[in-house]
């Protein structure tokens, strides 16, 4: 690794894990600290991977649109994948397999929804992408809480489906289950990984990324998928966290990163940083917990504005 | 000898298993309850909407009403967890997991908070006397009557514009003293959305006003007996003795047979 911002971050990362792991843990009972251990780390887990995945799928799909503004939830696919796990946990309590795969069928369903908006919408095409996931993104929302008024069971926790919350019930006896889903998602990151350098010809020209051999189209739909496949599994885990994959890769290009490859690194391990500081915060800012998307989007919203402007800038 | 040991041994089991229960209470009014019932020194964690009575300020925060911090909740080592109304489906997993007793305790109208409290005490068994129950039940039979038939409508909030029925906690409480309550058809629910049109056609008597919002009176002056109607403004202490179904029944009866009658 050239850069030396990297090792930097590194030690950013390492940092927060140590406090986030350790914190309060002294005051404690001995005889409890194990048994909230195990609480802590796998939650821990479960921050570090939501990290990861929502910036690599930003970041990818940044690249595939040639769009800097976009991620998963502006397209309106977490928004889908939230109603798949809403209607599953209504109608198969619980079963974890069902929500799965429900919320990939319908973030599915929601990018080709979203897509077929902004095809047929005239108009500058950075815009229009964005303006059909905002369309999106109300139909799915307006559905996840019509679905969550109408069976009275869900609608308390609605809200912190909603704005993503990291409180999540690990069950033992699911573990090899857990595994099994996590090593899928280190499999789609590292199919990202190979595929940067097609990326990098894309980025710059697709016209010139066609001549040299790389079909832009197959691509296209590939990456989608594994995009869809990763955020639809870490919303059915979390709920919809917003803005993380948006935020994350523009600041790395803004600090001067180009290539792809280095951009997906350094993203992930300020990624999965980010998103474990947000939960800190979240979890001990206030008495109770709040939602992480809240922590999230307060204090991501000055740097949003920025990437907005400078993008706008350019076009 | 020995069988005086073994004697001892269950003694101190017996002693360990029943009065060393701790117990979370996860909703204002099961804590209320608790205290009330003399079982205020075992709670160990609380919400925190929790505030009644004073003592509760050293216990343990670990949660709010809705969503509750597993890690705090674990550190205080319950054998106990109470829930009114409010057990979602991740709280439920999580206990199941880490194999803690848990309850859920509906007190929401006048019988279910005698029948919550019987349910409460069942549970912490201990060879308990009744009179604290029993006090409450005979309050609750002797409830003055009125016998106009009046029409009272509750309001709790005015945007959204909802109302309390007779399966509400205060409704009960009026139903039994005579007044009569808005019913929206097959809805059995506590509190509903009520439009202005069902109040034009259910023509209340005296409005309730469950918050502290007090231009919302100006609204009904467009109904026929505006003049007569009788309004009456709860404070912040009294809603929140209103809001939770608990011990502090008999203050409300009190207070609701103070106001109306």
């Amino acid at each position: 690794m050239k850069n030396k911002n990297f090792f930097f971050y590194l030690l950013f990362f390492f940092l927060i894990s140590y406090f986030y792991l350790n914190f309060r843990m002294t005051s404690y009972v001995i005889d409890i600290r194990r048994e909230i251990f195990y609480l802590r780390f796998f939650r821990y887990f479960l921050c570090i991977f939501t990290g990861i995945v929502l910036t690599t799928s930003g970041s990818v799909m940044q690249v595939i649109f040639n769009n800097p503004l976009v991620d998963p939830y502006v397209l309106g696919i977490s928004g889908g994948a939230l109603f798949g796990f809403t209607l599953s946990s209504i109608f198969f309590r619980g079963n974890l397999f069902v929500s799965l795969l429900f919320s990939f069928i319908f973030s599915i369903l929601a990018s080709l929804i979203s897509l077929s908006f902004s095809l047929s919408l005239k108009g500058e095409k950075k815009i229009t992408v964005l303006l059909s996931g905002l369309l999106t993104n109300i139909l799915f929302s307006s559905l996840v809480i019509l679905l969550s008024i109408v069976s009275k069971n869900n609608s308390t926790s609605l809200f912190y489906s909603m704005m993503g919350s990291l409180n999540y019930p690990f069950i033992r006896t699911n573990l090899n289950f857990y595994l099994f889903v996590g090593f899928f998602l280190i499999l789609s990151i590292f199919l990202i990984l190979i595929k940067s350098k097609e990326l990098d010809m894309i980025s710059i020209n697709e016209e010139i990324a066609k001549t040299s051999g790389v079909d832009v189209k197959k691509n296209f739909y590939i990456l989608l998928l594994v995009v869809i496949f990763q955020t639809s599994i870490i919303v059915s885990f979390t709920g919809v966290i917003g803005f993380v994959g948006m935020i994350i890769p523009n600041i790395i290009k803004i600090s001067g990163q180009t290539k792809n490859r280095e951009i997906f690194f350094n993203s992930i391990i300020i990624g999965a940083a980010l998103v474990l500081l947000a939960d800190f915060i979240s979890k001990y800012s206030f008495q109770y917990e709040i939602p992480i998307g809240v922590v999230l989007s307060l204090f991501s919203l000055p740097l949003l504005f920025l990437i907005v402007k400078i993008n706008f800038e350019n076009l | 000898m020995k069988l005086k040991n073994i004697n001892i041994f269950l003694i101190l089991f017996f002693y360990i298993s029943v009065f060393s229960q701790r117990i979370v209470s996860l909703a204002p009014n099961v804590t209320e309850t608790l205290f009330y019932l003399s079982y205020g020194d075992k709670i160990v964690g609380r919400t925190s909407y929790c505030d009644f009575p004073p003592e509760v300020k050293n216990i343990k925060i670990v949660g709010s009403f809705i969503e509750f911090n597993f890690e705090d909740i674990l550190s205080v080592k319950p054998d106990i967890v109470f829930f009114s109304n409010n057990l979602t489906p991740k709280a439920k997993t999580f206990l199941e997991e880490e194999k803690i007793r848990y309850f859920d305790v509906k007190m929401e109208n006048i019988t279910q908070v005698v029948e919550g409290m019987r349910e409460i005490t069942k549970i912490l068994d201990k060879d308990f006397d009744s009179t604290k129950i029993d006090t409450i039940v005979k309050r609750i039979d002797n409830i003055k009557k009125q016998n106009d038939s009046l029409k009272i409508l509750v309001e709790v909030s005015q945007q959204p514009f909802i109302v309390a029925t007779e399966e509400s906690y205060i409704g009960s409480i009026l139903s039994r003293m005579g007044f009569i309550l808005p019913k929206i058809g097959y809805n059995e629910k506590p509190y509903v959305t009520f439009s202005f049109e069902n109040v034009l056609s259910f023509k209340p008597d005296i409005i309730i006003f469950m918050h502290g919002y007090k231009k919302s009176k100006n609204k009904y002056s467009i109904l026929p007996g505006y003049k007569k109607i009788k309004f009456i403004f709860l404070d912040h202490q009294q809603i929140d003795v209103f809001s939770r179904p608990g011990p502090r029944i008999l203050e409300s009866i009190d207070l609701l047979e103070d106001l109306l009658l």
